[in-house]
């Protein structure tokens, strides 16, 4: 049980900090210069970094941006990838050899360094980042779902399909995409887990969000300068950040068992 | 075998050229003019025709293709104007500590991964099996750069065991690598089990356990072995996440690798250096990914026979 309601309420935390954002009266962004580096107190539960805003506040705000960028990643590459691959794995032939060899040289880049290097030549900023990482995410969806149409258009209701006339597109669209759904599903929750971790570790590398806007990644760069005076700077969003990281993990584990998902991570 | 081989090393070869073509369109998707972005919007105007002509960007795009081309080629990809330096040297000099921590990292991630692995697939549902998902769970869901932090307030700052950062010495290593090692580990743990757990289900294994060896014996030399193909590909691969992951935890612990050296370009806003570092740690994960595609393919010979792309 726990393993379901844990992570369910840590994401409603995460949304609801999102919307309290909006309905409270945050001060991300208000410096008090005689709260300087001040420890957790009854005034900032969390304590205030190194120019005096509240940590706590600046975590609600910052679920904001980590909700936006994940979310809006993850669903630009749900539908850009499953599209593609979907499309292009059933029509197969020359078009399908292309896309098998784009997809190979996107993967030759490991991990999120062709993120960090689109970031870097597009300067910081949100839609940046999105776009960084949705040019970036879109490349497993697009295998998956091909992998995925391969397999299933041999089977025989899809040939039951073509030898009735049915029209390609609506093969794909009732015939097919209904039974893909249940692996994307699951990769997409893994996709919104790691772009928390990408979006947060390319603000980590200062090419996130513009300051004061706040984000969990560039809070723990801010606080990687006074480990020694003022570590909750650095402790309290890492800890957060790793909340949501891993009740989304939970969910996504959740979802494959349910769904029956072959293991692929 | 030598066609098994052929076949890997062009599909590699066209992987890099892609790379490469992919990485020389990096600086052309800067918005704006790279040159005022490289040098600062009170730059003089005899500085920035310099830098044009030194990055040739008053050449057409095809010109600058062919001498990019011709540059990578010929390992001259020019001068790095921060350092003032040539790229292939400041490259040769941060490429073997890049190395080295992956290797190091590599090896606490098999130390944990695989005994952990082990446990948790020979106890299945019991509570080793949880507590070792569950640090498999934590393991990914745990940021590298936080955990480094975490780690520098603890063993750094905290205990004075190790040094914050930098390079001096071999206790330097030691942060940095259990901190890529572990996340790493977590991700390896949890193939080890779904990997044993397949195996252990073999005929072969009923007969070793029919034949009175213990258990221990069973695991870790009928299991293991036939477990530790599949394993193989996955640590090849992961060793490229491991050398991505390297760009953040370099700057963290201000590992003076590869990594380091992009961040500092990226800062410093030196575009081919940023290229450059791209382009080498891009080549040496799919060097890695060949190189292990092939160490499996000598080792099972089910693999060159059956595959055909």
């Amino acid at each position: 049980m726990i393993r379901i309601i844990l992570p369910i309420f840590i994401l409603l935390l995460w949304i609801g900090g999102v919307i309290a954002g909006y309905l409270m009266q945050l001060d991300p962004d208000s410096i008090d210069l005689a709260a300087i580096l001040a420890p957790p107190n009854s005034a900032a539960l969390f304590g205030r970094d190194d120019i005096g805003r509240s940590i706590l506040d600046r975590i609600i705000a910052g679920a904001e941006t980590s909700l936006i960028v994940s979310v809006s990643v993850t669903a630009v590459s749900v539908v850009v990838g499953t599209c593609i691959g979907s499309v292009i794995g059933y029509i197969g032939g020359i078009a399908d050899m292309i896309l098998v060899r784009v997809i190979d040289i996107f993967l030759a880049f490991p991990g999120i360094l062709l993120a960090i290097a689109l970031a870097a030549v597009m300067g910081p900023g949100i839609e940046n980042i999105v776009i960084a990482l949705s040019l970036v995410g879109w490349v497993g969806f697009a295998r998956l779902s091909r992998a995925q149409v391969l397999s299933i258009k041999e089977r025989e209701h899809v040939q039951a399909a073509v030898a009735l006339g049915t029209r390609p597109h609506n093969i794909l669209i009732w015939h097919i995409l209904p039974l893909i759904a249940a692996p994307l599903i699951v990769e997409a929750t893994f996709g919104i887990a790691s772009i928390i971790i990408a979006e947060a570790g390319l603000s980590y590398l200062g090419l996130g969000v513009q300051p004061p806007q706040a984000s969990w990644g560039s809070m723990i760069r801010d606080g990687s300068q006074y480990l020694l005076v003022a570590p909750h700077m650095v402790i309290f969003p890492g800890l957060v950040l790793m909340s949501v990281v891993l009740a989304v993990n939970l969910l996504g584990d959740r979802f494959r068992d349910m769904l029956d998902v072959k293991d692929s991570h | 075998m030598l066609r098994y081989i052929g076949i890997r090393f062009s599909g590699a070869l066209f992987s890099i050229v892609g790379v490469a073509c992919l990485v020389f369109l990096l600086i052309h998707l800067i918005p704006g003019d790279p040159v005022e972005i490289m040098l600062g919007e009170s730059a003089k105007a005899a500085d920035k025709i310099a830098l044009t002509q030194k990055l040739g960007l008053d050449k057409s795009m095809s010109e600058q293709f062919v001498a990019y081309v011709k540059g990578v080629v010929t390992l001259d990809l020019g001068k790095s104007f921060y350092k003032n330096k040539p790229i292939v040297d400041l490259i040769l000099e941060r490429y073997p500590a890049t190395i080295i921590l992956a290797l190091v990292s590599l090896v606490i991630a098999l130390l944990i991964a695989l005994p952990l692995g082990a446990i948790a697939a020979t106890r299945k549902n019991t509570l080793a099996d949880h507590g070792a998902m569950t640090f498999s769970l934590l393991g990914v869901s745990i940021p590298n750069f936080w955990m480094g932090q975490i780690m520098i307030i603890i063993f750094a700052l905290g205990l004075g065991w190790f040094p914050v950062s930098g390079y001096s010495g071999f206790s330097s290593i030691v942060l940095p690598a259990i901190t890529l090692g572990t996340a790493l580990s977590a991700i390896l743990a949890r193939m080890v089990r779904s990997t044993l757990l397949e195996v252990l289900n073999e005929d072969y294994i009923r007969t070793a356990r029919a034949k009175g060896l213990s258990e221990s014996k069973v695991i870790y030399v009928h299991a293991l072995r036939n477990a530790l193909l599949p394993i193989i590909t996955l640590v090849g691969l992961q060793l490229g996440t491991l050398l991505a992951g390297a760009v953040i935890t370099e700057k963290v612990f201000s590992w003076p690798g590869i990594g380091l050296l992009a961040v500092e370009a990226i800062q410093k806003r030196d575009y081919p250096l940023v290229q450059a570092c791209v382009l080498v740690i891009s080549i040496t994960y799919v060097g890695v990914n060949v190189f292990t595609d092939i160490v499996y393919a000598v080792i099972d010979p089910r693999i060159r026979r059956g595959s055909r792309d």
